[in-house]
């Protein structure tokens, strides 16, 4: 078989008849079971000729199946257990659809990601994850916060927390919570929203801040709708950081030379009591944060780092303050780097950090694609 | 930028007594030499916590390294600032030592805004602009800067930079206003990290992450110069003679580095069209079984602290009373 007799109306067809239990994957080379869509959103930096090509390559590293479709971007993955959908419409950010059970399906993206440069996580930040909750109904949230390696075990409030609620006004607890002084404990992991159209029919969504997401209910389309907004939101703040932030030096035609981009800054709520703990656990150069750097203290108050961010091996400056970092990313360097760092601080030194440079992590994006839908 | 080597500008921060770090961690600043341009650039782009006093007089960054020929002779400007609205120019010399070269300041004095346009262009009608030239240093040096600019009579604003403050003494620089303004603890916001002046030691500080970066995008040879051009902000500008110095200073202060602490690491290429100039990565965790990779670029990282004589930083295991709680059964799921 060349190619699966599927494209891109026909899978959502078929996606949309599984989460109603009247799907069976006849023409595919899997079986389709279950009735939740599991989606992940993967950053790729390809290499190989076209999105596609990279598809086939992982695929072959990863001892799967591949095979084309009939849509130019869209591919089925498979081995044994079950098959991934992979939507490369944007061939940077990947959308990996599948109705396999989730353990099998995050595996293989963590085999993946651990074992590519060239392939990273979707790290949607607080701010993102909190966006998301206006587009239904709130059915549940999760707290997630694991500040062990990042925090002094004495004289920390609130130093690992984990909370999860379902029910009608979820966030009413995320508010007592944060209105009791565990603001900087209170990271938001996990959102579950019930989405409902008037045309396409209700579906109950959760989001996981590793850009990841689950939905069960009458409409893939729907689920798609709000996946894609999602990740399109994101896809633009990454290529906007990098746009405007990356720094390089430029010779000028007419003489001398000049700079463009700037550094990133990222403020703390919680401010760093203990600073070698801090760079210990930051530059662990385990995951999540997945960084190498011989940290230069010039007092406990500065610290000046050349940081390698071990994930896609590129080099970025960083100045750490108790009250917060300074980044500073090369042009042509990752955006996806800077996301990863801050979506992990905060779930792991302080759910309230914040960047406070423009156009960074900001909602004006997700109005833009919110209006274009 | 200040030329001329100044050993004893790197200095050590005291000890503080209640530091968690030893105190012989307490390690070097950026090399203060280079403190007065980054400041400069600070003052006009308001980041890092830095107040933009010259942006909010109107003032942006024109050019770096700015090559001007004047009637008094050739100059080469570290930073020109322009003021559109003013039509006004200000080339900057940052200086780090505690006096002025005189045949420079001339140059300087001689330097009109027509020179400007014609070097480097101005992105206003020269004609009607205005000139006047000011020096950035560190504060412990703004006396002497000051004695020689008044020996020589010339009236140039001068910017001083120390740990706590920023003054601009405007004295017969028209186009500006004096201001003296905190700054946030540390360096200004590191633009300029390396030149042809840096001693040897922060080279390896600099190009020894860009080498670990290439290890890990599973680079196996690495030329020296991709490494500079990664890390010197102005490599592109220099001249033949500052890049071979420059590459000299970082292949010997690399292989230095590569034989103490990184036998069957890195290596430099012996033979070859280039040979010297090409480091060869013989062993990179990049390549190695997932298992191990953490330890081995732990592994690394100790090395490179040894090469800077530095430890890494370690923190005590604190874990908590989670692993009371699985004693017993009640662990948190941990879930992903």
């Amino acid at each position: 078989m060349r190619d699966a007799v599927i494209d891109r109306p026909g899978l959502s067809e078929r996606l949309s008849r599984a989460m109603t239990g009247r799907e069976s994957g006849d023409g595919l080379p899997f079986r389709i079971r279950g009735d939740t869509i599991k989606s992940f959103a993967i950053e790729v930096n390809g290499e190989a000729d076209g999105a596609l090509e990279d598809v086939r390559q992982i695929a072959e590293r990863h001892h799967m199946q591949f095979m084309h479709t009939h849509d130019a971007s869209l591919a089925v993955v498979w081995d044994e257990p079950g098959g991934l959908f992979v939507d490369v419409l944007d061939p940077r950010f990947w959308l990996v659809h599948t109705t396999a059970p989730m353990r099998w399906a995050r595996s293989k993206l963590r085999a993946v990601v651990s074992g590519s440069p060239s392939v990273d996580w979707c790290w949607l930040t607080s701010r993102m994850m909190d966006r998301m909750r206006l587009q239904g109904e709130e059915r549940w949230f999760k707290a997630d916060f694991r500040g062990g390696s990042l925090l002094p075990a004495e004289g920390t409030k609130g130093r690992r927390l984990k909370v999860q609620l379902e029910g009608d006004d979820p966030l009413d607890l995320q508010r007592v919570l944060r209105d009791a002084g565990y603001q900087s404990s209170t990271a938001l992991t996990g959102v579950a929203l019930t989405l409902r159209d008037p045309d396409l029919g209700n579906v109950d969504e959760a989001a996981y801040y590793r850009g990841s997401f689950s939905g069960r209910g009458d409409s893939f389309d729907l689920h798609l709708g709000f996946v894609s907004q999602v990740i399109q939101h994101y896809a633009a703040q990454v290529r906007s950081t990098e746009d405007r932030y990356g720094i390089a030096w430029k010779i000028e035609e007419s003489g001398g030379a000049s700079l463009s981009g700037g550094l990133i800054e990222v403020v703390f709520a919680r401010p760093i009591s203990r600073m070698d703990q801090f760079l210990a656990g930051l530059f662990s150069c385990r995951e999540p944060f997945r960084l190498w750097a011989v940290p230069r203290p010039v007092s406990e108050r500065f610290v000046e780092a050349e940081v390698v961010d071990l994930h896609v091996g590129q080099r970025f400056r960083m100045d750490i303050t108790p009250d917060g970092i300074r980044i500073y990313l090369c042009r042509g360097g990752c955006g996806n780097t800077l996301y990863r760092l801050l979506a992990n601080l905060q779930h792991r030194f302080d759910a309230a950090a914040r960047t406070a440079s423009e156009d960074v992590d900001q909602d004006r994006f997700y109005g833009q694609f919110h209006e274009d839908s | 930028m200040g030329r001329g080597r100044d050993q004893a500008s790197r200095r050590i921060a005291p000890p503080d007594e209640h530091s968690s770090f030893p105190s012989s961690q307490v390690g070097w600043f950026v090399e203060r030499r280079l403190i007065p341009i980054n400041a400069w650039i600070a003052l006009h782009r308001g980041e890092g916590g830095w107040p933009a006093k010259l942006a909010e007089q109107g003032f942006r960054i024109h050019r770096f390294e700015a090559p001007v020929q004047t009637d008094a002779g050739r100059v080469v400007v570290d930073g020109v600032s322009v003021a559109d609205d003013l039509r006004a120019v200000i080339p900057t010399e940052c200086k780090s030592g505690q006096s002025i070269e005189n045949d420079q300041a001339e140059r300087y004095a001689a330097m009109t805004a027509g020179n400007v346009a014609r070097f480097v262009g101005l992105p206003f009608d020269s004609s009607s602009a205005e000139l006047s030239p000011m020096y950035a240093c560190l504060e412990e040096s703004k006396t002497g800067v000051v004695v020689d600019l008044d020996r020589l009579k010339l009236p140039f604003a001068v910017l001083s930079v120390s740990d706590e403050r920023v003054v601009l003494d405007a004295r017969g620089n028209g186009l500006v206003r004096s201001f003296e303004q905190p700054v946030p603890h540390g360096s200004p916001p590191r633009y300029v990290v390396l030149d042809v002046d840096s001693a040897d030691d922060e080279f390896v500080e600099y190009l020894l992450p860009e080498l670990i970066a290439s290890a890990g995008r599973g680079k196996e040879y690495v030329a020296l110069e991709d490494l500079l051009k990664a890390v010197v902000a102005f490599w592109e500008i220099y001249g033949g003679p500052a890049k071979r110095r420059m590459i000299e200073k970082a292949r010997n202060a690399l292989a230095r580095a590569f034989g103490r602490h990184f036998q069957n690491v890195f290596q430099f290429e012996a033979t070859g069209t280039a040979g010297g100039d090409i480091i060869r990565v013989i062993n990179s965790p990049a390549v190695f079984d997932p298992r191990g990779r953490t330890q081995s670029w732990q592994g690394l990282q100790r090395r490179a602290s040894a090469s800077v004589g530095r430890t890494p930083p370690r923190a005590r295991p604190a874990p908590g009373q989670q692993v009371l709680f699985e004693d017993l059964g009640l662990g948190i799921d941990l879930g992903d």
